[in-house]
């Protein structure tokens, strides 16, 4: 039981940084590429975008 | 029961799951459909500037108002080039504060102007003013402010023209990239290649096997000992 909960809490760990990793990667990359052209707001939605995004990878429940 | 419980309840999270997902696309998409317009304008004060590339050749000139510095037709720059710049305000501005934000950079001076003077003019180096050299498209907005309420705003935008590439950010935002979709990658396939389900019959058939081995090594270690439920061997027999 401790083990499911474990992997479920590294599963979401994961998924938090690898959103947070993504979301920073392209927040760089809107910045270089003329992020303010889409608003001075887009990167940071983009970050909490990506930051969600790994987040509900990690959460999704597991085929079984 | 039970299992078409726990399978209604995993749907259920499969359906919220995807829901975030989609609204937070959604959402984005929402952000980056919408860019904030933009045009060269200026507010209590007119002006001009001329940019030069790396080499010191003439590059680009804006006046502000008017139609050049706009987001399809920005003011061009290089990171490494100068900026040539003249402006007049309609007011004196005096004993106050300039302020450029061209985001995610920002600078600011102190003005004095005790001669009372309505016309300036100066040189700029752009790589003294960005601390990374970032190219891209930039929004800037210059605001002059003075005492008794003087002000000038100008707005336009500017392209730092360099190559993303010639950028340690750019490398640096590449493998920050690279990193977090392998980790989604390894996320969405640990997803769905979950371990084999597990019935009621299964785990019987392995309690079962179980219990054979731990027999078997019983046997093995302690020989003349005699599990419960065995039959005890006949004295003499080969």
């Amino acid at each position: 039981m401790s083990d499911v909960k474990t992997h479920r809490l590294r599963r979401t760990i994961g998924g938090l940084c690898s959103g947070l990793m993504v979301g920073l990667g392209l927040t760089l990359m809107l910045v270089m590429y003329g992020t303010v052209a889409l608003g001075t707001r887009a990167p940071f939605a983009v970050l909490a975008g990506a930051v969600l995004v790994g987040l509900v990878l990690g959460i999704l429940p597991r085929r079984r | 029961m039970g299992t078409s419980m726990r399978q209604a309840a995993k749907r259920s999270a499969r359906r919220v799951a995807a829901a975030g997902l989609i609204a937070a696309l959604a959402s984005l998409g929402g952000v980056l459909a919408a860019p904030s317009a933009g045009a060269a304008t200026a507010t209590g004060c007119s002006g001009a500037a001329i940019s030069t590339d790396n080499d010191g050749n003439a590059l680009d000139e804006v006046d502000v108002p008017g139609p050049h510095g706009t987001k399809s037709d920005p003011f061009e720059i290089t990171s490494k080039g100068t900026v040539d710049w003249s402006g007049s305000t309609d007011e004196v501005i005096q004993d106050g504060k300039w302020t450029v934000y061209a985001w995610p950079f920002s600078f600011d001076g102190k003005i004095d102007n005790d001669d009372g003077n309505t016309q300036k003019s100066g040189n700029e180096k752009v790589d003294d003013r960005l601390p990374l050299p970032v190219p891209g498209l930039i929004f800037v907005k210059v605001t002059l402010t003075g005492k008794g309420g003087a002000e000038c705003r100008a707005t336009g935008w500017v392209r730092i023209t360099d190559s993303p590439m010639s950028s340690a950010v750019f490398w640096f935002a590449a493998l920050l990239m690279l990193f977090g979709f392998l980790g989604w990658i390894l996320l969405m396939m640990g997803f769905r290649s979950g371990a084999a389900p597990v019935s009621p019959a299964d785990t019987a058939t392995a309690e079962t096997l179980t219990e054979t081995a731990r027999l078997s090594v019983a046997d093995e270690l302690y020989p003349k000992h005699d599990p419960p439920g065995s039959t005890p061997d006949e004295e003499g027999a080969p």
